[in-house]
């Protein structure tokens, strides 16, 4: 393993050292604490730098070889560097703190929460509750550190094994790193044998990148380290967007539900053990739906936003509907906000929603460039071996499979939810949560509740218009529904830290109670 | 205050609570298991981890395969197995970037003047490709053309 370490971590390295210094550009990002600021920094590196890589071979015809791979690496880190160098040589505001692993430690996540303040406090008392309290926080940092360690383990000494790994993802990129181009051309004619040739290329091309900057061969396990790092940064996105909005304890209460998920981590078929991009996608998309939906952001951030969910676009098929709904849950929150003003009689939009505004358009910009490199890279691909669903679904096809294959279909979907092996008892525990703690999704939170319903349903329905014009439906559900609730994590476990944070004693755990939360807490 | 939970938030929390009570030990012992498996690998080569798991037979042929067409080479490739198990998808994997022209499942393959003129002549060879760690053969096309002629009695 020793021998795989180097390569494995050189790899993620890449995108994450470039990631890094990217989040310096992004206020939002660079006042995280560190292992969230890590999260995002992953996500940003491999947005950028494979994302780059796509635009470059593609566009220009730059091969994918060491100079190009370092020569973007190095400029998206030039370009975080020279914007620290600056900010660090002119005058910063009092009370701006730069991010350290010493926020982590003393629970300060999550940079402008308005339960910073609130937690400071809670340390005096006594008793069973002041060790639960201490102890919470120290166990959803230690699982997901035990977790990460186990899935990397697996990445550097396995092969890949699993289905879509072998028959896409992997086999794209073997094609990709020889002809030195996102341009294949085992993918431009007709004649080879590939299956879906117009998947998206976004995590094939990262791994092309970290086999090249470290100089392994196709047959080096290694690159699957860059998958496996997907799922702390899962675990973080899930942790910093509930902490936020649910309080540190339920946010580390949700964290942990999603590190305890078998399927997440030791799935073989989606999971960060395999080769399949549902996990990526699931970041992106929560990602950029996570910074879409913080209100104390400024239009720039857009941008990052846009990265990640350009990124989803370049990832999976569903990457694009995904992205329109994130956008759209981002809507939402602005007309609810002009809704409210017109209510008020206030003026129709307040500074906070022009600056929303600003970042839905910035953030859409970026995700539209993305989708129309897209396009342009599919238009010299002979689509085969391939569902096609645009090619022969009409709308009249929906009906009436929507409605006559429930019962079928969701048998099957029901038995997956309940397989032990992936789900243990989440799907038993989780509507009993849910129900009890719906409250927790009403009032001020209402403004994230909402948009991350809207979200969470986006996989869903995907899932379900899928399964209604498949000609095998039960066999498709039992393949892919799993990797699609994956795809709705971010969402869907947030929601369940709302809920979690009405069913929890806040006395015993958040010293503020929810109701005197600050008004800028969204 | 005293914080008072109705019966359904404490059947919720206890709901949840039995959750991470039995998925969170699973998860630490499943990744400690991960990582003494990985240490006791420690060194291992690539090649070595792939005889490992597909097994030598398997990997010896793709070697040898690899050795025989070049990567920048040609060739095309039949299922082997009755029913889809992914045997073309696991070969056509493994000796990436030769490009494949398939021609189908050993049972459903084309007429004879059909396959002719579907196969480059670029590809020298067909591969057959199996599944449970069977290597895959690998015929001359000709040889095969022939072969298959000969047991479909023309």
């Amino acid at each position: 393993m020793a021998a795989n370490l180097l390569p494995a971590l050189g790899g993620v390295a890449l995108f994450l050292a470039a990631g890094f210094a990217l989040t310096e550009l992004f206020p939002a990002l660079r006042r995280l604490s560190l292992p969230h600021r890590l999260a995002y920094a992953y996500l940003l590196g491999v947005a950028t730098v494979a994302g780059g890589l796509y635009t470059l071979s593609h566009l220009l015809d730059i091969p994918l070889r060491r100079p190009a791979i370092f020569g973007l690496a190095l400029a998206v880190a030039a370009a975080g560097l020279l914007i620290r160098l600056l900010r660090a040589g002119g005058r910063r505001p009092p009370g701006v703190r730069s991010s350290g692993a010493g926020d982590w430690q003393r629970g300060r996540v999550g940079g402008g929460s308005a339960h910073e303040g609130a937690e400071q406090g809670d340390r005096t008392p006594g008793g069973r509750r002041a060790g639960l309290r201490r102890l919470l926080p120290l166990v959803f940092p230690a699982v997901t550190l035990a977790v990460t360690l186990g899935v990397l383990a697996d990445a550097v000494s396995e092969p890949v094994r699993d289905w879509d790994g072998r028959m896409t993802w992997s086999a794209q990129a073997r094609y990709l790193r020889a002809d030195g181009t996102v341009n294949a051309s085992a993918l431009q004619r007709a004649r080879w044998y590939i299956s879906h040739p117009e998947y998206p290329l976004l995590l094939p091309v990262a791994q092309v990148a970290a086999l090249e900057a470290t100089g392994a061969g196709d047959d080096d396990p290694t690159f699957r380290a860059l998958y496996a790092a997907f799922l702390p940064a899962l675990l973080l996105l899930i942790h910093d967007a509930a902490r936020r909005w649910a309080g540190r304890a339920a946010a580390d209460l949700a964290g942990l539900a999603a590190a305890a998920v078998p399927f997440f981590a030791y799935g073989g078929e989606g999971g960060a053990v395999s080769a399949y991009s549902d996990l990526p996608l699931a970041c992106f998309y929560g990602g950029g739906l996570i910074l879409l939906l913080r209100s104390r952001l400024r239009p720039f951030d857009g941008i990052a936003a846009g990265l990640l969910l350009a990124a989803a676009v370049l990832t999976k098929n569903e990457g694009t509907p995904l992205t329109l709904l994130a956008l759209m849950a981002a809507g939402l929150v602005i007309v609810r906000a002009w809704l409210a003003a017109r209510r008020r009689g206030a003026v129709p939009l307040s500074r906070t929603a022009h600056r929303r505004a600003a970042r839905l358009i910035a953030t859409a910009l970026v995700a539209a460039l993305a989708l129309a490199l897209l396009i342009d890279w599919r238009t010299g691909i002979p689509n085969r071996e391939d569902e096609n669903y645009a090619e022969f679904v009409d709308l009249s096809d929906f009906w009436p499979g929507v409605v006559t294959r429930i019962p079928s279909v969701g048998s099957v979907m029901l038995r997956q939810m309940t397989a032990w092996e992936h789900w243990g008892v989440f799907w038993w525990a989780l509507p009993l949560v849910l129900l009890a703690g719906w409250k927790g999704w009403t009032g001020r939170r209402r403004a994230v509740s909402l948009p991350l319903l809207l979200a969470l349903a986006g996989p869903l329905a995907v899932a379900w218009g899928a399964y209604s014009v498949h000609w095998y439906p039960e066999d498709l559900a039992r393949v892919t529904w799993n990797r699609l609730l994956l795809q709705g994590a971010v969402p869907l476990f947030v929601l369940l830290a709302l809920a979690l944070r009405r069913l929890l004693p806040q006395k015993a755990l958040l010293s503020k109670p929810p109701q005197n939360l600050p008004a800028g807490l969204l | 205050m005293r914080f008072r939970l109705s019966v359904p938030q404490a059947v919720a929390l206890a709901a949840f609570g039995l959750f991470l009570a039995t998925s969170l030990p699973v998860a630490m012992g499943t990744s400690a298991n991960r990582v003494l498996q990985a240490l006791r690998r420690a060194g291992e080569s690539p090649d070595a981890a792939r005889v490992r798991v597909f097994g030598a037979p398997y990997v010896e042929t793709i070697d040898t395969i690899r050795r025989t067409i070049p990567p920048d080479g040609v060739y095309a490739l039949v299922d082997g197995e009755p029913v889809e198990e992914g045997a073309a998808l696991w070969v056509r994997h493994d000796l990436a970037p030769r490009k494949a022209v398939f021609l189908g499942k050993t049972g459903k393959l084309p007429g004879v003047k059909r396959l002719r003129s579907r196969v480059p002549a670029r590809a020298r060879w067909v591969v057959i490709a199996y599944t449970n760690g069977r290597p895959p053969d690998m015929i001359e096309r000709f040889r095969f053309l022939e072969e298959l002629e000969a047991r479909r009695g023309r």
